[in-house]
Formats: structure tokens, C-alpha cells, sequence
């Protein structure tokens, strides 16, 4: 037999109930636009009932846990697509920035002074005898070793600026690394409870995509709830509360990831750092060897020609262009100061003979086997090309993985995203719920009361 | 599918960031006249603008070089006219000094006109362009005849190289006529004969001044040779430069085809663009306001 007494008790641990149900729509309300907040809900279980002699009569329900709606499957697939979203947008900065110092539109880049050159050749081969003539040829040879040595300089210094790049990624992610290790600790008693981990959880959830902008790495959870990290080849990275830092290394072949000693530089294929060790170590080094490919050649055939011809002095056998094999488009310099030097006329000819001067002008379009075959010209063309190509394949991916992103992120928002609609048919419940039980409770007063009065 | 309000506020900004990146491209074309600005635009096409630039910098060159060639062969050309000129008086003259009835006195002077007329070949044979003597080969800074040991014989000091110019690709005209075939060549020697005609007139030496006649019309050949030659390289100027003029045409239209936006095209997209913006604005910001908490009171 069970009491009004009783029943009021009920009353109130139903309240309490929906005022714990009330307080997650609140959350949930609250969080609507946090980023990676998973929605929570109640779920509520009957309580165990009294047993009397005439049946189990229900003491109403409690709150059996906070539950948030997770997938583990579309988390992962998050991750997965965001290490190679980092990675496509760590190239893209320093691939365009490669093309455009190549291409150089409007100014005159390396192309342009290319052509100037051999035209200045072309010039004087029809007025060789003219020393103004033989200034310009001076002249447009410093232009182009300039020109070279300029778009050397600009690539070096954007190997520089990626470079910090790549260290700010290394603060980066041994920042998150820590704030995921110390997470581990925070949701150990949670989780090893059974419990959700909540607002801790999705934190950690967040700070995991964050990484993964960053860096490639496998991850699982244990059975204390406690995110293991490791590099893809399998080198830890968060342990439980512990955890290692990455530590940058420069070297002039690019730089070198180590964790605890160990190169782990291989282990990077994908995030923002595996982008930045790749145009350091590769991108950008094969286009400075390029440019030094290119000066030496300039240089050598240029000078073979120039050596066979004679200065107005009658004076054969000399070099146009200088440069040192060490640093090759660094000092690339016109060798000689004096116009009369430049060997324009065949040795023993005239001076209005420009039959020299002419053949370093068709040099422009002969093959260079130094050059695989090509001229000067299209080998630089060439670059442009390449460079052109690497920029476009990353923007097309990038565009593409956006919108992979895009549907998966949407995927998981439909599963753990907060709707407003529905959290405002949860409150209209519970306030009806909280409504019915306050007049409960005032109907079992009066019913008390009427006892009262009987008594009284 | 159930919807969370995250998903509206992603794809509303998605959306936005797409269609502004459209409406940037678009609107960039449209004030830069220009839908290829980085190779990454058409990366194939870069490569190629750079080779028509490359091409389009070579014809300047070569305008200038057919200019340069033009002002030669024009002085060559006037010079060897004012040669043939001076060969038909040299003919008359010496034809009238052969006549019996001339007194010693009128035959002394023919051959001293003739005298004259040496000097003028001479003058003509020592023609500059910029300080450079024409009629000397490559060697365009001496005096192409200079007058031997015994003061009577002129001998040709240049040499026989010729002065080529590139006017297109692979092209090259020679410029210059080597002084050594106009005025000192095997069997005319022009210079030369013209004085010992005088000297032949003024012995009376008939015999001699009909030999000397003979040479006198080998050299008008020799010369007309020379003239024929110099007439087919500015020709050949004008031809070449005909057809730089046509090549220039066609890659000015092939670069434009390349680098040039579609104005009509781009100005279209872009106030399409706009209007999508704006639309997806509106949507966005009423999306925004929707929920059931508005109604709920």
C-alpha cells in the first residue's frame, strides 16, 4: 500500500528529472554553433518499483545517463579527409607563389630577358662594328643574369618563409599535443565509469581535427578512454597523460621531423607539416636546381661560341659569362667590362663581321644537350609549365576534397548537429511534464489537506 | 534526413565562400581583361604565351634589322647607280676622244674630265653609313681602295666577307657589296682603267683607248651583276617584312585568344554571380531567423 506521502516524493525526483532534461535542451541551445559540441540528451529509466501484496506499483523515473550522439565511424572519416585537406592547403600557398615568381607576367622576367638578349646578339651581328651596340649586349646579359638570379632569390626566400611555416606547425601540434594528453587525464574517471566524456569529449574530438590539419597520425581509444596518437609508421605521440614533442631539424637537403631522436620524417604523407617538408626538400629545390641547370647552360654555350669569336682588339678565346660551378645563377656575371671584347666577328675578319655575334643569337633556338635536348627557352617554358600544372592540381583537388569534407562534416552534424526545432519541442515536453507534475503535487496537497480537516 | 542548424549555417557558408571565389574570379577578369593571369589559369597555355611573346619580341627585332638593312642597301644602291652613271660618261667620253678630227688640246681635256671622273668613283667607292665604309667587307673601318708604291694604282684593302642580317627566323641577307667587284675586278679593273685612258688620250694611243673601251664595258656588266643583287635583297626585305607583318597579326589574335577574357562572357557571369550572392543572402539571412522558439512564448 503505498502513501500520498509517497507520491509527492515522486513528484519532486520527477522534477528534479526534467529539470536535468531542461538544463541539456539549455546546453544543447547554448552550444548550437560551438564547434565539434555533440548533442546530449537524457535518457530516462523507470525506477525500480515497491512491491506490495497487491502488485508492483512504479516510483516514477531517473535519469539513467547523459548520452551524446556520436559517430565514431564518420569521426574517423573526418580525420582521415582533414589530414588530406591540410596537406593540399599547406602546398597551395607556396605552389602559387612558385608559378607567379616564374611567370612573372608584365615584368620582365627570365623569358622576356631571355628573348632581349639574344635580340641584342641579333643587333649587333647587323652593325658589329658599333661599340653602342656592343654596350647593349653588355647591358642585356647583366639584365638576364639578374633576371635569373632574382627569381633564384625570391624562390630561396620563399623556402624561408615556408620553413617558418613549418615551425609554427611544429608549435602547433606539440600544443595540441599536450592539451589532447592532458584531456586523457581529465576523462579517465569519466570514461572509465562508463560515462560519456561530454563537453570534454568533444573538446578532445576538436582538438584531434585541429591535429589533423597538421599532421598525419593513427589514433584509438582504449577501454579508459585514454586517445592513443601515433605517427602513421607508428611512433608514439600521445600515451596516456604523456606526451612527445616533435622537434624540427634544418638541414640544406630541407628539414628533418624527430620525435624522442627517431626521424620520423618519413612518417609524414599527409596535414600541413608533410606539405611544407615536401616544398621544402623538394618543390622548391628542384626548381633552384632548375634555374642553376639553366644558368650553366646559358653560360657554357654562350662562352664556347664567344671563345671562338673575336673581340674588335682581334683578341680571341675569351668568356662572356662567368659563374662558379658551387653557386651557379648566384654568380653568374658578365665577364668582360670592355664592349670592344665582345667577340662578334670570326677571328681574322673585319670588324663590321658579326658572323659570331650571329651564332650566339641562333642559339636561342638550337637543342642543348645539357638541357635534355631542349632550347634555353623552352626549358624555362617548361618550368613555367610544370609550375603551372603543380598549382592546378592541387587547386582542383583542394576544391574537390572541400567538398568530400563538406558532406562528411554534414553527414555528422546531421547525427550530432543541434536543432533548434527539436530542442524546442524537447522544452515544450518538458515544461509540460514540469507543469503537470507542479499541479500533481498541488492536488495531493489538497488531498492532504482534506485528511487534515478530517483529523482537525 | 534530419537537419541540425549546423549544417544550414555550413552549407549557407560554403555556399557564400564558393560563390564569392566565383564572383572575385569573375570580377578580376572583367577589370583585367584577362582570363589567363597565373600559369595555373591554363598552364598549357602559359607555356605557349611565353613562346609567342618570345616570338613577338623576335619580329620587333627584325623590323629593326630590315630598317637597319634598308639604310645600307638604299646607300649601296644609290652608290652603284652614281657608278653606272659615271661608266656611261666615261664611255662617251672616251667614244668622242677616239674621233680623228679632236686636236691634242680637246683629247687633254676629255682625259682630264676623265681625271675628274676617277675622282669620283674613288669618292663613291669611300660612301660611309654611321662611320662604316661600305664597300670594304667586314672591314668597315678602312678606306676600301688605298693608291700603291708606284702612285698610279689603286689596290682594293678590304676583303670579300659578307655582312650578313637576320630579318626572320633563319633568314639572313647579306647587306654589302664588296668593293673588289665594282671597282678593281678581274678584267675591268674600273679605277685603274679609267686612268689609263686618260694617259691613252692623251698619248693618242687609239689602240689602247679601244682596249681600254672593252674593259670599261666588262665593268658595266660586273656592275649591273652587283645592282641586280642588291635590287633582289631589298626585295627580299619587303617580302620578309610582308610577312612579319602577318605573323605579328596572327600572334597578337593567338595571344589574345589566350590571355584575353570573353568580356561579353565575363561581364554576363559576373552580374549572374552577383545576383546568385544576393539571392543566397537573402536566403541565408531568413534561413537564420527560423526556428520554433520564435513561436514558442
Amino acid at each position: 500500500m503505498s502513501s500520498l506521502f509517497d507520491s509527492l516524493q515522486v513528484a519532486l525526483k520527477t522534477m528534479g528529472n526534467l529539470q536535468t532534461g531542461i538544463s541539456v535542451v539549455n546546453d544543447n541551445v547554448a552550444n548550437v554553433n560551438t564547434p565539434g559540441y555533440t548533442r546530449k540528451r537524457v535518457i530516462f529509466e523507470e525506477s525500480p518499483p515497491v512491491i506490495t501484496p497487491e502488485g508492483a506499483i512504479g516510483t516514477g523515473a531517473d535519469v539513467l545517463r547523459i548520452e551524446a550522439a556520436r559517430s565514431e565511424f564518420l569521426d574517423r572519416r573526418i580525420l582521415s579527409e582533414q589530414q588530406i585537406q591540410g596537406n593540399l592547403a599547406g602546398q597551395q600557398f607556396a605552389l602559387e607563389q612558385i608559378e607567379s615568381v616564374l611567370y612573372n607576367e608584365g615584368q620582365p622576367g627570365i623569358s622576356d630577358q631571355l628573348t632581349k638578349f639574344f635580340n641584342s646578339m641579333s643587333e649587333l651581328a647587323s652593325d658589329s662594328s658599333s661599340l653602342s651596340r656592343r654596350q647593349v649586349v653588355l647591358g642585356e646579359g647583366a639584365k638576364l643574369a639578374d633576371s635569373i638570379r632574382s627569381a633564384y632569390n625570391t624562390l630561396s626566400s620563399l623556402r624561408e618563409a615556408n620553413r617558418t611555416e613549418a615551425k609554427n606547425s611544429v608549435d602547433k601540434i606539440n600544443l595540441l599535443l599536450g592539451q589532447i594528453a592532458d584531456l586523457n587525464v581529465e576523462l579517465e574517471p569519466l570514461v572509465s565509469l562508463g560515462m560519456d566524456g561530454g563537453s570534454l569529449q568533444d573538446q578532445r574530438q576538436e582538438l584531434m581535427g585541429q591535429l589533423a590539419d597538421q599532421l598525419d597520425f593513427v589514433s584509438y581509444q582504449d577501454d579508459s578512454g585514454a586517445m592513443t596518437i601515433t605517427t602513421s609508421g607508428g611512433t608514439p605521440l600521445v600515451v596516456g597523460g604523456e606526451s612527445n614533442r616533435l622537434v624540427l631539424e634544418e638541414s640544406n637537403d630541407g628539414i628533418r621531423i624527430k620525435v624522442d631522436g627517431a626521424d620520423v620524417t618519413a612518417d609524414l604523407n599527409n596535414g600541413r607539416l608533410a606539405a611544407y617538408e615536401k616544398i621544402d626538400a623538394e618543390t622548391i629545390p628542384s626548381y633552384l636546381a632548375g634555374l642553376n641547370q639553366f644558368a650553366e647552360a646559358l653560360a657554357d654555350e654562350v662562352n664556347s661560341i664567344h671563345a671562338s669569336g673575336a673581340g674588335l682588339d682581334g683578341v680571341s678565346g675569351r668568356d662572356f659569362f662567368t659563374y662558379s660551378a658551387t653557386d651557379p645563377v648566384g654568380s653568374l656575371q658578365v665577364a668582360l667590362t670592355d664592349p670592344a671584347a665582345v667577340a662578334a666577328a670570326a677571328v681574322g675578319a673585319g670588324a663590321g663581321d658579326g658572323t659570331v655575334a650571329q651564332q650566339m643569337a641562333d642559339l636561342r633556338d638550337q637543342s642543348v644537350t645539357s638541357l635534355g635536348g631542349n632550347s634555353l627557352a623552352d626549358f624555362y617554358s617548361n618550368m613555367v609549365f610544370q609550375s603551372g600544372l603543380d598549382a592546378r592540381y592541387v587547386q582542383d583537388s583542394l576544391a574537390n576534397q572541400q567538398k568530400v569534407l563538406t558532406q562528411l562534416q554534414n553527414q555528422r552534424d546531421s547525427v550530432s548537429g543541434v536543432s533548434l526545432d527539436e530542442e524546442a519541442v524537447n522544452l515544450i515536453l518538458l515544461q509540460r511534464s514540469y507543469q503537470a507534475s507542479s499541479r500533481f503535487i498541488q492536488v495531493v496537497n489538497s488531498l492532504l489537506q482534506e485528511t487534515m480537516n478530517l483529523i482537525g | 534526413m534530419r537537419v541540425s542548424e549546423n549544417m544550414n549555417v555550413r552549407s549557407f557558408l560554403t555556399n557564400l565562400a564558393d560563390l564569392r571565389s566565383r564572383l572575385y574570379k569573375s570580377s578580376l577578369e572583367v577589370s583585367s581583361g584577362k582570363s589567363l593571369r597565373d600559369p595555373s589559369d591554363d598552364p598549357v597555355g602559359a607555356a605557349r604565351v611565353l613562346r609567342i611573346r618570345d616570338q613577338m619580341s623576335r619580329i620587333d627585332q627584325y623590323y629593326r634589322n630590315i630598317n637597319q638593312s634598308r639604310t645600307f642597301l638604299a646607300a649601296t644602291d644609290d652608290a652603284l647607280n652614281s657608278v653606272r652613271n659615271l661608266i656611261t660618261s666615261i664611255s662617251e667620253k672616251a667614244a668622242y676622244g677616239l674621233n680623228g678630227t679632236l686636236s691634242q688640246d680637246a683629247r687633254d681635256a676629255i682625259a682630264s674630265e676623265l681625271d675628274q671622273i676617277q675622282g669620283s668613283l674613288l669618292h663613291t667607292a669611300g660612301t660611309t653609313i654611321d662611320g662604316k665604309r661600305i664597300f670594304s667587307g667586314s672591314e668597315v673601318l678602312k678606306e676600301p681602295l688605298v693608291l700603291g708604291s708606284d702612285g698610279v694604282t689603286y689596290t682594293y684593302q678590304g676583303d670579300q666577307n659578307a655582312l650578313s642580317v637576320e630579318i626572320s627566323e633563319g633568314l639572313q641577307i647579306q647587306t654589302n657589296v664588296a668593293g673588289s667587284d665594282v671597282f678593281t675586278a678581274a678584267g675591268s679593273d674600273l679605277v685603274n682603267t679609267v686612268k689609263q685612258l686618260a694617259d691613252a688620250l692623251r698619248a693618242d694611243d687609239s689602240g689602247a683607248v679601244h682596249v681600254l673601251m672593252g674593259k670599261v664595258d666588262q665593268a658595266t656588266q660586273s656592275l649591273d651583276v652587283c645592282r641586280t643583287r642588291v635590287g633582289q635583297s631589298l626585295n627580299q626585305l619587303e617580302t620578309a617584312k610582308a610577312q612579319l607583318d602577318q605573323r605579328a597579326f596572327n600572334l597578337t589574335a593567338e595571344i589574345s585568344g589566350l590571355e584575353d577574357a570573353d568580356l561579353a562572357e565575363a561581364a554576363t557571369s559576373l552580374s549572374q554571380n552577383q545576383t546568385a550572392l544576393q539571392a543566397a543572402l537573402r536566403t541565408g539571412a531568413s534561413l537564420q531567423s527560423t526556428s520554433l522558439f520564435d513561436l514558442i512564448g
